[in-house]
């Protein structure tokens, strides 16, 4: 399926719908958020089958809650796949992370323990995961800010162990990969190779805003210029893949996210003919 | 009990703030990184929920805090006190905020709160449900210029007292729209569903020409007729 999937996509959130139905500028691919349309109808489910219509959708969800401790819900992946099925994605992903304890949903992405009980058992739920959704699922490596009590692993190898063990690829996140880095005092570059970036299938760009003395994903601003930088020798290692462009709040108008994927578009393009593809 | 196991029961009241850090370190151990990175955790959990109401009622947040600063963030923080969500999807937590308003505003300066709230989580259900519902509603207060003003970043002066009646329903283009139910309009809906009305009211005429305007407006469907 992937295979349709190239260059530069944005995603569909509902402050631009109309725009993105109107617009004549390039858009390669669109990303959904499942949860933003999992049985629903009216104007989202309109927008999203006209989208279809012109676009391949990939879907990017984020309550999977793949290392959370309760059962994976069968209700939500019934809809998720229903969702899916429908549009026929191209691409299905979620995140390494947790999002939800005893029934509770905490609408954030949270880090797991680096331990091999908590990577053995985020890789068998990817696992069950990806069989019952009925396609391929990427796992994206979240920003954390705190290191959580027990751990034992790098990030870098904590996330390759569980890809590994649950024969998944990685959605690459750039700016989570930087913020990472900062966040902790590491060299980016370090922990962009500490990655198992042979795995990589698709690549997020997006904003992010100091906070309390800490970088903070918010995805609300354009892409910063050291994360463009980082995004170049992601590119030089991965090769050509897939890029988002994430902007999910403060949004502006669609003409300044489509020019942040051109800017993503031309070094994507600049990179792949350029300059060999190294081994990563 | 596993590692992890216990780390997720930990963490579970540590991010609804109600175990402190100390608390939970005590029984997990320490964050490598440090307490006040752990802490942060509870401060993005805490803002993300609250994010929520906030993003969905914009029009009772501007009117709260123009009658009193402060006061939307006190009805948010007794949201965040009462409420756990339990659905994936974040809107849905704020489905229980105009009843906790419709309970607490009770003094007569701050009924119009829970009128803008209802109005806006119904404007919300109207939009996300797969079949759409058509709801009507009596308000005390003349709210929908107020509704509008705010979604624009406008500034309108507080809804003043006065008994309206609307309907909150798609349009033909599957659009959320608001209609503004007159006489003739309210006794077609009622006869509708049922409800007994003085047939003296309005005209035969104008409850034909109500009829019309609703199933233009998509009050009504054409099947309805």
């Amino acid at each position: 399926v992937t295979e349709q999937l190239c260059g530069v996509g944005i995603g569909l959130r509902r402050p631009l719908y109309d725009a993105i139905l109107g617009t004549t500028r390039r858009i390669d691919w669109l990303e959904l958020v499942p949860e933003n349309f999992m049985d629903l109808g009216g104007r989202p489910a309109a927008v999203l089958e006209a989208c279809a219509a012109r676009w391949p959708i990939v879907s990017h969800g984020v309550s999977l809650s793949i290392g959370g401790p309760d059962p994976l819900s069968e209700r939500y992946l019934r809809s998720r796949k229903e969702l899916e099925d429908n549009v026929a994605v191209a691409a299905s992903s979620d995140h390494l992370c947790y999002t939800s304890i005893h029934g509770v949903e905490l609408h954030e992405l949270l880090p797991l323990p680096f331990t091999e009980e908590a990577l053995r058992w985020s890789a068998a739920r990817a696992k069950e995961a990806a069989e019952r959704l009925g396609r391929p699922l990427w796992l994206e490596n979240i920003t954390y800010y705190a290191e959580m009590p027990g751990t034992t692993m790098r990030e870098g190898e904590f996330v390759r162990a569980v890809l590994e063990s649950a024969e998944c690829d990685l959605l690459l996140d750039v700016n989570n990969t930087y913020l990472n880095a900062r966040n902790h005092g590491r060299d980016p570059i370090q922990v962009l190779t500490d990655l198992p970036l042979e795995r990589t299938r698709q690549i997020h760009l997006a904003g992010h805003v100091e906070d309390e003395g800490i970088l903070l994903d918010h995805h609300g601003s354009a892409v910063a210029p050291a994360v463009w930088d980082l995004f170049r020798e992601a590119l030089v290692r991965v090769g050509p893949v897939p890029v988002l462009i994430e902007w999910d709040q403060n949004i502006p108008s669609l003409d300044r996210v489509l020019d942040e994927a051109d800017h993503a578009r031309a070094i994507l393009e600049d990179v792949c003919r350029a300059r060999p593809i190294e081994a990563a | 009990m596993s590692q992890l196991a216990d780390f997720f029961d930990t963490m579970l009241p540590f991010l609804m703030g109600n175990l402190d850090v100390a608390g939970a370190s005590s029984r997990m151990g320490e964050s490598p990184s440090g307490p006040r990175r752990l802490t942060y955790y509870q401060v993005l959990t805490r803002r993300e929920r609250a994010s929520t109401l906030h993003l969905l009622y914009p029009a009772t947040r501007l009117a709260a805090n123009r009658l009193r600063p402060g006061l939307f963030g006190e009805m948010v923080q007794a949201h965040l006190i009462r409420n756990r969500s339990s659905h994936w999807e974040p809107n849905h937590f704020g489905a229980p905020f105009p009843s906790l308003l419709a309970e607490t505003c009770t003094e007569e300066a701050l009924a119009v709160l829970p009128e803008l709230a209802d109005f806006e989580w119904l404007k919300f259900e109207v939009t996300v449900a797969r079949i759409a519902p058509v709801y009507v509603r009596g308000y005390d207060h003349d709210i929908l210029g107020f509704v509008e003003s705010a979604a624009r970043g406008g500034a309108a002066e507080l809804p003043f007292k006065r008994s309206i009646a609307v309907a909150i329903h798609r349009s033909a283009d599957q659009r959320t729209t608001t209609t503004t139910l007159r006489t003739a309009e309210l006794i077609v809906l009622a006869r509708r569903r049922g409800v007994p009305v003085k047939d003296n009211l309005v005209t035969e005429v104008e409850m034909r020409d109500a009829e019309k305007r609703l199933i233009r407006l998509g009050v009504l469907s054409d099947d309805s007729v």
